[in-house]
């Protein structure tokens, strides 16, 4: 859905970091790259970002869909 | 006893204490763990709430920001004066949220968090709490109590709080022959050859995996493993609620506290 | 949450507490303190239950010393620990 506040693990803050991160990745670098520069370096917290699916924007999609189709109504 | 080698980097802090009982120095690791006081979201009012988020998956992730904490104005719940469910100034800190997206998709920070007490906040302003799309609203109200790790990991101070012998490693040189496939295979590079000759550095890195031993051809092996049972080498990680040095020492203050507080109540139950 | 003890058993060579409100944290510490104590034959803890915060703590000592007396030297030794700790901990961080 969205990146979790803290790794499940050890309560370390991960999700202040997600943006930096998934912009970066996009962007063609690393993820160990960007992991080591953003100063995660348990595999706990690393495997938060790893294996994160920001779903939330897909699901943004469909509650603006249906606000569009209340309004016309 | 005595305290060494501190390297301290913003919220981290590792340090080695000598001379202590296994014992002391678990019971500091699980004091600072579980038993130092830091503020967290506890409650959550939603005035409205027509994100994609229901309401106790957004009050969650409330709880869980670190808030800057002020040990000595608030008070934990369980001890304040007032007695009251719904706290008072000395034991509650709120805060005001009020959000609303308008044109386009808009993400909702924890710098959106407005706190009546400056000095309790969010400690990082960019942790994402939801994303509202055009149209989608957010007003709630949340107060902030102290609380212990042991009662939820919200509450806990530290992400990371752990303590390792000192490792010892020594070389006989007499019957090592400088084959040198220890060091390739040492994962915290403490090996290193000079002029044939196996030494040893940053014995505190070692983590005692005995990849060294295993690689070595001579058997009985040159590379003796051991550790001190009276040296620890902490690691302490805050969340950043609190200074990782404040921390420690609230750990150790209250481990104290109990002992002379326990004391009183046998000399008064003898 | 506020300690509280109660004494279940107290013989002249042997004690035997509860302590609520506390775990392992304390109970292990003061369990291997009072095992420093030569005058002390056996030193044990139990926590019953993992989700009730609840220790019990049993004491046996040798002949002629009163378990009381090992029981609070024991926790004068560790408010002197934690105390010194505090003081080196300071003075190595160079915080006030």
């Amino acid at each position: 859905m969205i990146i979790p506040i803290r790794c499940f693990t050890c309560g370390k803050v991960v999700a202040d970091k997600w943006e930096e991160f998934s912009n970066r990745v996009k962007n063609g670098e690393a993820p160990k790259k960007v992991l080591d520069e953003l100063g995660v370096s348990r595999y706990c917290c690393r495997r938060m970002f790893i294996s994160h699916v920001d779903i939330i924007d897909d699901i943004l999609k469909y509650s603006e869909a249906t606000t569009k189709k209340s309004q016309e109504v | 006893m005595e305290i060494s080698t501190v390297k301290r980097e913003g919220n981290t802090i590792r340090f080695m204490v000598s001379g202590v009982t296994p014992a002391f120095a678990n019971a500091l690791r699980r004091t600072v763990i579980a038993e130092v006081p830091t503020m967290a979201i506890d409650d959550v009012m939603i005035i409205e709430n027509t994100s994609v988020l229901f309401d106790e998956f957004l009050a969650h992730r409330l709880g869980l920001i670190p808030l800057t904490t002020d040990l000595d104005a608030y008070t934990l719940p369980e001890n304040c004066e007032c007695r009251s469910e719904l706290g008072c100034n000395r034991c509650r800190a709120s805060f005001t949220m009020e959000v609303e997206a308008t044109d386009r998709t808009t993400t909702v920070y924890s710098g959106d968090l407005r706190p009546d007490n400056p000095a309790i906040k969010p400690v990082g302003e960019k942790i994402p709490v939801v994303k509202l799309a055009p149209g989608q609203k957010l007003r709630l109200e949340a107060y902030a109590k102290l609380g212990r790790g042991q009662e939820h990991a919200k509450w806990q101070p530290v992400s990371a709080c752990t303590h390792k012998y000192l490792p010892t490693v020594s070389v006989d040189v007499s019957k090592c022959d400088g084959c040198g496939d220890c060091v390739k295979f040492c994962p915290k590079c403490i090996l290193e050859l000079k002029n044939d000759k196996l030494t040893v550095r940053n014995v505190e890195e070692c983590t005692l995996c005995t990849e060294c031993v295993r690689h070595c051809a001579k058997r009985p092996c040159p590379i003796k493993l051991d550790w001190s049972e009276e040296d620890f080498i902490f690691y302490v990680e805050s969340t950043g609620a609190l200074p990782v040095t404040q921390i420690v020492e609230q750990a150790a203050k209250q481990i104290g506290e109990k002992a002379s507080e326990l004391s009183q109540l046998i000399k008064r139950a003898k | 949450m506020p300690l509280n003890i109660k004494t279940l058993k107290k013989t002249r060579d042997e004690l035997r507490i509860e302590i609520e409100g506390e775990g392992h944290t304390f109970c292990n510490l003061l369990q291997s303190t009072l095992m420093e104590d030569k005058n002390a034959e056996v030193a044990g803890y139990d926590v019953p239950h993992p989700l009730t915060l609840k220790g019990i703590i049993y004491l046996k000592v040798k002949k002629e010393t009163d378990p009381y007396k090992t029981l609070e030297k024991a926790l004068n030794k560790i408010t002197e620990r934690t105390d010194e700790f505090l003081l080196k901990f300071k003075e190595a961080t160079g915080s006030p």
